[in-house]
């Protein structure tokens, strides 16, 4: 211990310490401080509003943490001699993920043709309606995940637009700042999802349970015949998500004796961890 | 530039690089056990010299984290003030004890930390509660890994400090 650090015991040589204490009326104040922000929050989703021009500031943070990535990447890149071919290959990903969303759509509209139902719906599918947008960030927040993706400032996006990737449904916009935007994702516990069965063509909404996890179909009827394995769909309604996404599977069907829903689990097909591209689907 | 201008530079940077790294896009299987730096680099700053980090530092990285991890605002800010009032009335305490005995008490911390995360603030999931056993056991691991961490941040944030930080 240096004695310019600290006074110290000409006994023991050691740091004799006298720091007052911290004021507890400063405490009190920042923890009212910080409740009266959380009540704004929770009221008037203040957050999504500050977050959303906040994510523009906070880029060279966001950028700092896709460093060690980038380096390796790069690290990989300059030494190979595949430069050119690396480079095709892709413009030639970001082609397929567009074709791998339409996909998603066709195989839909594969099972609506076959019912007669919903043929028109098939008309409004347009390729160019889809804008590629990088993955920033992805907070690991468990609960509510936020997922913040690079946007060109002249790409106009709206809220609420549908966020796909090449597996299936990821999210919503939930707002946009001006060079990037956040997607609330299907896995946060405030996504609610109207979906669709592909067999049996019920109707649900989804709830998501947090990142890595199961979502669970609200209040499902006992009388609903759900099976193991298949597939459902966005449906359309409420006019956020456009009908026909693929979101998963159903997992599980549990009967419990001590409630009159059914306990429906839905594995979701996306996954924005491993995920670095993603579509968003501008709504007209 | 004077001296405690620097200083003080000194723990911003290492409070700003620990928040870089607790940001770093990892795989979903460690996401929820990495250790919370930025909180490991507050409570060694707060125990060394807890002068030069007070409330104001606590609130601000707080809210930064809230803004970068989408949590409800102000919820990182309250327990960082909260941590760090904790830290700063009982350093005294804390800084004489065993380095094993500070990770075992920094383990319930965390814990605690960890938890306050389950409160379902937004009444938006019925199914969301304390009991949730997978949330149990990444908040037990996560705790875990975030005192074993402590030793190494403890001995080299003193390191950096005796080299860097001139009283």
């Amino acid at each position: 211990m240096l004695k310019r650090e600290h006074k110290v015991s000409n006994i023991s040589s050691e740091a004799i310490f006298a720091i007052p204490a911290m004021k507890p009326s400063r405490v009190i104040f920042a923890s009212i401080f910080c409740l009266f922000l959380m009540i704004i929050d929770i009221r008037y989703e203040s957050g999504t509003y500050i977050r959303s021009f906040s994510n523009d500031m906070l880029k060279p943070i966001t950028f700092l943490t896709r460093f060690p990535l980038q380096i390796y990447e790069n690290f990989n890149l300059f030494f190979s001699s595949r430069v050119n071919l690396e480079k095709k290959v892709q413009s030639l990903k970001e082609e397929n993920l567009k074709l791998k969303a339409t996909n998603q759509f066709m195989e839909k509209i594969s099972i609506d043709n076959s019912k007669l139902n919903n043929l028109w719906s098939s008309l409004s599918i347009d390729k160019e309606r889809f804008l590629i947008s990088k993955k920033s960030f992805l907070s690991s927040n468990e609960y509510q995940p936020l997922l913040v993706l690079d946007i060109n400032s002249r790409q106009v996006i709206k809220k609420d637009s549908a966020v796909v990737s090449e597996e299936g449904l990821a999210g919503r916009v939930s707002s946009v700042g001006f060079s990037s935007t956040e997607v609330l994702l299907v896995q946060d516990i405030r996504s609610s999802v109207p979906v669709i069965s592909s067999d049996s063509s019920l109707h649900a909404t989804l709830e998501g349970k947090g990142l890595g996890r199961n979502g669970k179909l609200k209040l499902i009827s006992k009388t609903a015949k759900f099976s193991v394995g298949e597939r459902v769909y966005t449906s359309g309604l409420g006019e956020i998500f456009p009908d026909g996404l693929l979101v998963g599977e159903v997992i599980s069907v549990i009967d419990p004796v001590d409630s009159e829903f059914l306990e429906v689990e839905i594995s979701f097909y996306s996954d924005p961890v491993k995920q670095d591209y993603f579509l968003i689907y501008k709504n007209e | 530039m004077n001296k405690s201008n620097k200083n003080q530079l000194w723990i911003y940077l290492s409070l700003v690089l620990a928040m870089i790294v607790d940001n770093f896009i990892f795989p979903e299987s460690i996401l929820q056990w990495k250790p919370l730096l930025t909180l490991l680099v507050l409570i060694y700053w707060n125990m060394a010299l807890p002068d030069k980090v007070g409330i104001l530092e606590a609130l601000f990285f707080g809210l930064i984290m809230d803004l970068l991890n989408g949590s409800i605002l102000g919820l990182h800010g309250l327990l960082f003030v909260l941590i760090t009032y904790i830290c700063q009335r009982f350093f005294y305490q804390f800084r004489v004890s065993p380095i094993w005995q500070q990770s075992v008490i920094l383990f319930f911390l965390f814990f605690i930390f960890k938890m306050a995360f389950t409160f379902d603030l937004l009444d938006v999931s019925q199914g969301l509660n304390m009991a949730d056993s997978l949330y149990l056991t990444n908040a037990f691991i996560f705790s875990f890994i975030s005192s074993i961490f402590w030793v190494p941040t403890f001995i080299l944030l003193r390191a950096f400090r005796r080299k860097k930080i001139i009283i």
